[in-house]
C-alpha cells in the first residue's frame, strides 16, 4: 500500500511538480491549490504525511499546520518555504514537524 | 546837550527863564531832580532836568540839563542794535562751540554704533565697537557687542543643527532606500522562486530518467511555461528601472485614453466591467510619450477593473485643471492635464496607502499581480514631471488622478 501524501501549495506548477516526483517515488500524492480544500480532504480522508507551503492567499501554511494538529495531532507536516519574504520564518509552530526550505531535498523521503 | 542857569520863577522873555512854564516849577525842593517834556519855538521835542541849587536870595533857581529827543532815540536805538548783535553773536558763537564739541561726543560715537549696526544688519557680527568712555553710549556699545556675541552663538549652533539634521535625514533616506532595495530584493526572489523551483524540479525528473515520454514532454511544457513567466518578471523589473529613455511627443490625451478603453474593453467585460469614458470637446495636448503613457492607463485600469470583483463601472476623465504638486516648495497653482479612473471597487486600506507606489507590493492573490504596475506608473509620470493622487474610500472605490503640467508642453 502506497503512503498518502497530501500536497497544499497554491502554485498549480509546483503542485504538478511535486504530484509527479512524489508517484514516481512510489507515493500516492494528493495536490490541492487551496487549504480549505485540502482541510476537507484531511478530515474525510486518511493521510500519512502533510506538506504545505508556507506563504499561501487566505489561510497560510501555519494557520493550515494549525488546524490538522488540532483534529490529528500524529500526522506529521512539512511546511516548506520560498525565498523571498522579508519576515523571519516561524521557528515554531503547534504541530509543525519540519521546516523546509523549498526546493526540498529529495533524498529525504527515500 | 545844553547846561545852563534858570531863575524858577522867571517869565518867559526874562533872561534865566526856564525852556517849560514857571508854574511847572513851583513844587521843586533842593533834595530832588525833576524831569519835564517840552517843546521848543521850533516844534523839536527836549528833555529837560531841572537840578535845584540852594541859594541865600529868595528866589529859586537851579541849573537846567536839556537834550533833544530825537537824540536820546538815536542812542536807544544804538544801545538795541548793539545789544542784538551781540546776542547774535554769542548764539553763533556757542552753537559752534556746541556742534563741535557734540559731534565729538557724541556725533563721531554715534557714527560708529550707527556704521555697526549696519554691518550687523548686513550679517557681519565680527568686530566689536569699544568706546573709551564711561557713558550710556559706551553701555550701548556694550550690549550691541554682546548681542552680536549671542547671535554669532545661535548661528553657530543653528548651524550645527542644520549639518546634523541633513545628515539624518541623508541618514534616513538612505535606510528607506535600503529597504525599498531590499523589498525589491525579496519581491524578485520571492517572484522568481517559485518558477525556479519548479524549473530544477521539473528538470531533475527528466535526467532521472524515470519519466515515460509522455511525462518527458509534459515537463518539458512545464518548464517552458515558467521561463515564459520568469521571462515576463524580468520585462516588467526592467520597465520598472525603464532603461529605455521615454520618446515625448506632444499628444493629445483623449486619444491616449480613447486607445487604451479601446483595447481593455474585453478584459473589462470578461470581468463584469463596465469603462466609461466621454471625450471633453477640450483638446488637452502634453508632451508625454504615448507608448509609456498607454501603459499607465493600462495599469491604472487594470487595477480599477481588478477592485471590483462582483463587476461595476470604472469612470475615465480627460480634463484641464489647475492644481499644486505635492511635495514642492512651489505654493504655486500650475495648469495640468489631469486623467482621473475611478473605480466603484472594494477601496484601499488606510495602512496600505503610503505603500501604494512600492514595487512588489501587492494586495491581490498570488499570480494575480506581481506588485509593479503602479509603481511603474508611478515613476512614468514622475519623469514627466507630474504627479499621481489617491483617494478612496473603503467599499466604495477608489480614484486615481494623474497630473501632468502643461509647463512640459513644447
Amino acid at each position: 500500500v502506497k503512503s498518502r501524501i497530501l500536497i497544499v501549495d497554491d502554485e498549480r506548477s509546483m503542485c504538478d511538480l511535486l504530484e509527479t516526483d512524489l508517484r514516481l517515488r512510489d507515493f500516492a500524492p494528493r495536490c490541492f491549490t487551496s487549504a480549505d480544500e485540502a482541510f476537507e480532504a484531511f478530515c474525510r480522508d486518511d493521510f500519512e504525511v502533510v506538506l504545505t507551503d508556507l506563504k499561501m492567499p487566505g489561510m497560510d501554511g501555519i494557520q493550515f499546520c494549525s488546524r490538522l494538529v488540532a483534529n490529528r495531532p500524529d500526522v506529521p507536516v512539512i511546511v516548506m518555504t520560498a525565498f523571498g519574504s522579508l519576515e523571519p520564518s516561524p521557528r515554531y509552530a503547534p504541530g509543525l514537524t519540519t521546516l523546509s526550505p523549498s526546493p526540498l531535498s529529495w533524498n529525504c523521503w527515500r | 546837550m545844553r547846561i545852563r542857569w534858570v531863575w524858577f520863577d522867571a517869565q518867559p522873555g526874562e533872561p534865566f527863564s526856564p525852556s517849560v512854564g514857571s508854574e511847572h516849577l513851583t513844587s521843586v525842593t533842593i533834595e530832588q531832580h525833576l524831569p519835564i517834556e517840552g517843546a521848543d519855538a521850533e516844534g523839536m521835542s527836549y528833555l529837560h532836568i531841572y537840578w535845584p541849587v540852594a541859594l541865600s536870595t529868595p528866589r529859586h533857581g537851579g541849573l537846567e540839563v536839556s537834550k533833544a529827543m530825537t537824540e536820546l532815540e538815536q542812542n536807544k536805538t544804538d544801545v538795541i542794535r548793539r545789544t542784538a548783535l551781540w546776542i547774535a553773536g554769542m548764539a553763533m558763537l556757542s552753537g559752534l562751540l556746541a556742534t563741535v564739541v557734540g559731534f565729538r561726543l557724541i556725533g563721531k560715537p554715534l557714527q560708529r554704533l550707527t556704521e555697526k549696526t549696519r554691518r550687523i544688519a548686513a550679517g557681519d557680527l565680527l568686530g566689536p565697537v569699544h568706546l573709551r568712555r564711561g557713558d550710556e553710549l559706551a553701555e550701548l556699545a556694550d550690549s550691541l557687542n554682546d548681542m552680536c556675541e549671542q547671535l554669532a552663538k545661535s548661528q553657530d549652533e543653528i548651524r550645527h543643527e542644520g549639518v546634523a539634521r541633513i545628515a539624518a535625514l541623508e541618514q534616513l533616506r538612505h535606510a528607506d532606500r535600503l529597504k525599498t532595495v531590499g523589498r525589491l530584493a525579496a519581491g524578485i526572489a520571492h517572484e522568481l522562486g517559485t518558477p525556479l523551483n519548479v524549473v530544477s524540479g521539473r528538470a531533475g525528473l527528466i535526467a532521472s530518467g524515470k519519466l515515460s515520454n509522455d511525462e518527458i514532454a509534459e515537463s518539458a511544457v512545464a518548464v517552458k511555461a515558467e521561463a515564459e513567466k520568469m521571462t515576463t518578471i524580468i520585462r516588467q523589473l526592467l520597465d520598472f528601472a525603464r532603461a529605455g529613455t521615454p520618446h515625448k511627443a506632444p499628444v493629445d490625451l483623449r486619444h491616449v485614453v480613447s486607445q487604451t478603453v479601446d483595447l481593455l474593453r474585453a478584459l473589462a467585460e470578461k470581468h463584469k466591467a463596465q469603462l466609461c469614458f466621454i471625450p471633453d470637446s477640450d483638446p488637452a495636448v502634453v508632451e508625454v510619450d504615448a507608448a509609456q503613457f498607454q501603459q499607465v492607463l493600462t495599469n491604472l485600469i487594470v487595477n480599477a477593473i481588478q477592485a471590483m470583483p462582483e463587476g461595476g463601472k470604472v469612470d475615465i476623465h480627460v480634463r484641464r485643471q489647475t492644481a499644486r504638486a505635492p511635495d514642492s516648495d512651489d505654493d504655486r497653482q500650475q495648469a495640468c492635464c489631469a486623467i482621473e479612473v475611478r473605480d466603484q471597487g472594494v477601496g484601499i486600506a488606510a495602512e496600505n496607502m503610503q505603500h501604494l507606489f512600492e514595487p512588489f507590493f501587492t494586495t491581490k492573490e498570488v499570480g494575480e499581480g506581481t506588485g509593479l504596475g503602479l509603481s511603474i506608473a508611478y515613476g512614468i509620470v514622475r519623469e514627466h514631471g507630474g504627479w499621481i493622487d489617491v483617494t478612496s474610500r473603503p467599499n466604495e472605490g477608489s480614484c486615481f488622478t494623474v497630473f501632468l503640467p502643461e509647463g512640459t508642453k513644447s
